[in-house]
């Protein structure tokens, strides 16, 4: 019998903790109306640990599942699966956790082997839709193909043997070219210091790779293009085997080590070029956007001053930090130059979202999640969760919010009205867990005009846990 | 599709589950016994769309719940009975038979309403001759694959049933033989009745018809070593009064009831009526015989929930019955019912180790409420949340309560085959009210009070069903 899971993890536990069944609810209780030009289907991933983990369980580790909500005629259905990952069907067979992914000293003996050869990994934190496939990422292992209708597993996807490395959660679109941009860390084993970019064409062939050795091994969540710069931020959340077989956090956060930001040329045909510039210590799992104009090139990031989730070298929490807004700037022409970080506002935000037919290129509108401070986190790291989207104008630097009140609230993703609609015309979605009802429910806003709150709310019978990232696919 | 409306029916620990699930090796609390293998299906009402008309719990689309347990581990599926009903309303995205009152169908379905053979299948589920069947006692019994829980169709016994079956069939453990009643079979109210036995292969040896002293809800019957009764109550049917726009069933106290007692050598020419106070039992614990003296144990209420008065008027508030002892001596020159309650705590949705029904035994298990928990509709609806083990030879009771659980009918499984009576487990699906989702809660049979030995938990809601089987692996 499966174990119960432990009471003292806050991430194993409502509202964030696992649920145990897969299923599929078809044409959803709405309240409002679903607009009628809304057809594609909201993929979300995220971790749902299937056992009781084996040692301290971080929320980076979970099992991952991706929950879709079909959306076409003004209807909404529903289904959701797990991924069935190498780790997932070995702990399937055995009944039981055996696999430790963070640690890879921390596996049953019969499984010691597993986590430093294992290539699937969790399948937990993105989705994305490019060249007729729908892959689920984890950053630490290959993509992992699925069913875009039923979700079932695929397996893992190499590009058809090309791809040698990881591939990070949060590849990169030019709407242009229809050319996916991404990175792996640690590329060539575990704990090696260095990263690759790669170039997928529309088509789906990978292209081109990249190898770029880094100062030092590190966890890169994000990194971002523009029309014609790559720019892969090196922060100090470091790996490393030594540490980790004495015992210590196999990733920690070492600011001594400083921040590097690599600049590549799109066009590059190599690392020959690339330039590295360093920059005053701080984080950021994600960024909003970024472009480029006559040389200088403009990042949005969500900066924290210290990573959240991880320990110090010495295994120490590193407390309380939130991220805001803030504009990089990084001027090409000048071979002296730092980046410099300017706060655009002061608000809390996560999981910047943009139009993403304007990933790369000067942009005004961009989303995101934060408090409104209503509902109190028991979360080292967060003082309040998450229960409120928010929207921000570049053009005239001001915010708009909207509090989903006691519920919790998901990233909130951009699904553009037509093709053709101008930039920020459409949709967001985001999914919410009624913190009273411990249900869940899909929410979708005009995006310029999300104070006005859902146009339409689709209900579920069951919760959906706070997954991370989501992606959109058109209906065909 | 559109919200559910505001029907108490509709929410809370009845709202429905508009998804089917699948969990393998469910989390668990406690220990699971290794013993334990087999499967638990539990059935109630799920209706598939907010209904259109006045809904009635009784009419909501029947949805299994199936435990299934296998070396300590259990794995759980829901699936819908996939009913004619329920293809139309899906194919029209819409609900079109919600009410309780076939008159008040949708005019374009009248004619498949007055003619559907597998209504609803949402009340009770029995594993018999190698069948699945859902049952809903006013259509046929409606078979579902036991594994994958696949619809499979209505069942007739390979064209032998050609009424509707009740939900309460009662099986002999002396060779498993199943019997059953039927009512209202020469159509919607009616007074006729059949009854029928299915050998324990699935076949039917007999299917008898008779007549009811009036038209009635006959929801349960009784079988003894030597007699089978047919308790007729007055939650009276009338298709006059219903096209009169009027109950289409009330509450008649005016009415008596009457037992009708057939001998098992006999047929239902030989049925005697046997009078008692009017009275409404929706669940019969058991009954045996002894020299002729009849008795049998039922979850008796003075006056019934969920049904109003001729009128339409609700009937007094009465919302938990208590197990009371019907006494019939047979061997009386003119007997009447004699009845008499057991214990003052509420008892509903009794049931018995199976080993030995129809014939003296010691313990039944049922739901009861210590109603310190809140009731979404005060005078016709209450919280079960507590489990009860009563010993009807010593009238001695051992029970359970949770704080904010509500419990379903507990399923008695016998620890081995050869166990003595009451030896072995409970099974009840327990929704956890805080966090809205639900467990499968074992109790050790004969030691209710210490609670759970394990929970097995499903991440969502198992709303309130009605009753359940076991199939032994």
């Amino acid at each position: 019998m499966a174990q119960a899971m432990p009471v003292d993890n806050q991430f194993l536990n409502f509202p964030w903790g696992p649920i145990q069944m897969e299923c599929e609810a078809q044409d959803l209780v709405i309240e409002g109306e679903v607009p009628a030009d809304l057809n594609g289907t909201l993929y979300r991933a995220g971790p749902n640990q299937r056992f009781r983990p084996r040692g301290e369980y971080h929320l980076f580790a979970g099992d991952g599942m991706v929950h879709a909500f079909h959306i076409g005629n003004g209807q909404v259905d529903y289904v959701n699966r797990w991924v069935r990952t190498a780790k997932f069907n070995i702990e399937d067979m055995e009944g039981r956790a055996v696999i430790n992914a963070m640690n890879p000293f921390d596996c049953d003996p019969d499984y010691a082997e597993f986590t430093l050869a294992d290539k699937e990994g969790l399948a937990n934190t993105a989705a994305v839709w490019h060249g007729g496939r729908l892959l689920v990422m984890e950053e630490g292992h290959r993509p992992y193909e699925i069913d875009p209708i039923t979700l079932d597993s695929i397996g893992s996807w190499t590009f058809r043997g090309k791809l040698h490395t990881a591939m990070t959660a949060h590849p990169k679109i030019d709407e242009k070219t229809g050319e996916m941009v991404f990175f792996a860390y640690m590329a060539t084993g575990p704990f090696s210091e260095d990263v690759m970019v790669h170039k997928v064409n529309a088509e789906g062939l990978l292209t081109q790779s990249i190898h770029i050795p880094t100062p030092y091994s590190a966890m890169v969540h994000d990194f971002v293009i523009t029309e014609n710069y790559i720019v892969v931020p090196i922060f100090p959340i470091t790996g490393s085997l030594e540490r980790a077989m004495e015992g210590g956090p196999p990733f920690a956060w070492e600011p001594s080590k400083g921040v590097h930001i690599a600049v590549l040329p799109r066009d590059a045909e190599n690392a020959d070029n690339i330039r590295w510039l360093e920059m005053d210590t701080c984080f950021a799992f994600h960024f909003m956007n970024a472009f480029d104009q006559d040389g200088v090139i403009s990042v949005d990031a969500a900066q924290f001053t210290q990573a959240p989730l991880f320990p110090t070298a010495e295994g120490e929490a590193t407390g309380e930090t939130r991220s805001q807004l803030c504009r990089w700037t990084i001027d090409m022409n000048n071979p002296e130059a730092r980046v410099e970080s300017t706060a655009l506002d002061t608000f809390e935000l996560e999981f910047p979202q943009i139009d993403m037919r304007y990933a790369g290129q000067a942009y005004r509108h961009g989303w995101y999640t934060t408090t409104d401070g209503t509902i109190k986190s028991s979360l080292e790291v967060n003082e309040n969760l998450y229960n409120t989207i928010g929207y921000w104008d570049h053009e005239s630097n001001t915010t708009e919010t909207y509090s989903c009140g006691q519920s919790m609230v998901s990233e909130a993703l951009f699904v553009p009205r037509s093709d053709d609609a101008p930039e920020g015309d459409g949709y967001l979605l985001a999914v919410i867990i009624d913190l009273e009802t411990r249900l869940s429910s899909l929410l979708i806003f005009n995006a310029l005009d999300i104070t006005a709150g859902p146009v339409a709310r689709a209900q579920l019978s069951h919760r959906v846990p706070p997954g991370f990232h989501g992606t959109w696919r058109p209906a065909d | 599709m559109k919200q559910w409306p505001d029907n108490a029916f509709l929410s809370g620990y009845y709202e429905p589950l508009t998804a089917e699930c699948t969990a393998q090796n469910l989390v668990v609390e406690g220990e699971i016994p290794r013993e334990l293998n087999g499967t638990f299906y539990r059935n109630g009402p799920n209706p598939q769309f907010p209904p259109e008309n006045e809904y009635h719990l009784f009419t909501g689309d029947g949805m299994i719940h199936a435990f299934n347990f296998e070396d300590g581990r259990v794995s759980y599926q829901n699936r819908w009975a996939q009913t004619e009903r329920f293809k139309i309303e899906r194919r029209e995205g819409m609900s079109l038979f919600s009410g309780i009152n076939p008159l008040e169908t949708d005019p374009r379905y009248l004619d498949f309403v007055l003619n559907d053979k597998e209504g609803v299948a949402n009340t009770s589920v029995v594993y018999h001759g190698g069948r699945l069947l859902l049952l809903e006692e006013g259509h046929l019994p409606f078979e579902m694959d036991a594994d994958t829980l696949e619809s499979q169709g209505a069942w007739r016994f390979y064209g032998k049933l050609n009424t509707t079956m009740s939900a309460h069939p009662k099986i002999d453990p002396a060779n498993a033989d199943m019997h059953f009643h039927a009512y209202m079979t020469a159509g919607p109210f009616t007074p006729d009745m059949g009854y029928y036995q299915v050998n324990a292969a699935g076949h039917m040896q007999e299917s008898h018809h008779f007549q009811a002293p009036y038209s009635a809800m006959v929801h349960d019957m009784v079988v003894t070593e030597n007699y089978v009764l047919f308790p007729v109550m007055p939650i009276t049917g009338d298709l006059g009064r219903a096209m009169e726009g009027k109950p289409p069933f009330a509450w008649e106290p005016d009415k008596p009831t009457l037992v009708g007692v057939m001998p098992r050598s006999g047929t239902p020419d030989d049925i005697r009526w046997i009078e008692g106070d009017a009275c409404y039992v929706f669940h019969f614990a058991n009954g045996s015989d002894v020299e002729g003296v009849i008795t049998v144990e039922a979850c008796h209420f003075d006056s019934p929930p969920l049904f109003p008065m001729v009128d339409g008027t609700p009937t007094p508030a009465n919302v938990h019955p208590s197990l009371a002892r019907w006494t019939i001596d047979m061997n009386a020159s003119n007997p009447r019912v004699k009845m008499d309650y057991l214990a003052d705590h509420g008892a509903e949705f009794p049931v018995i180790d199976p080993r030995f029904a129809m014939r003296e035994y010691q313990h039944t298990w049922y739901t009861s409420s210590d109603r310190s928990i809140p009731a979404q509709i005060p005078d016709s609806d209450v919280v079960y949340n507590a489990i009860v083990r009563f010993d009807v030879k010593s009238h001695t009771a051992d029970s359970y309560a949770f704080d904010a659980g509500y419990v379903a009918e507990p399923m008695f499984v016998p620890r081995s085959a050869d166990a003595p009576e009451g030896v072995g487990w409970v099974l009840s699906t327990v929704y956890d009210i805080p966090t809205n989702t639900s467990a499968l809660c074992i109790f050790d049979s004969l030691n209710i009070s210490a609670g759970p030995i394990a929970k097995a938990w499903v991440s969502h809601r198992v709303p309130v069903s009605f009753h359940g089987t076991w199939r032994p692996a």
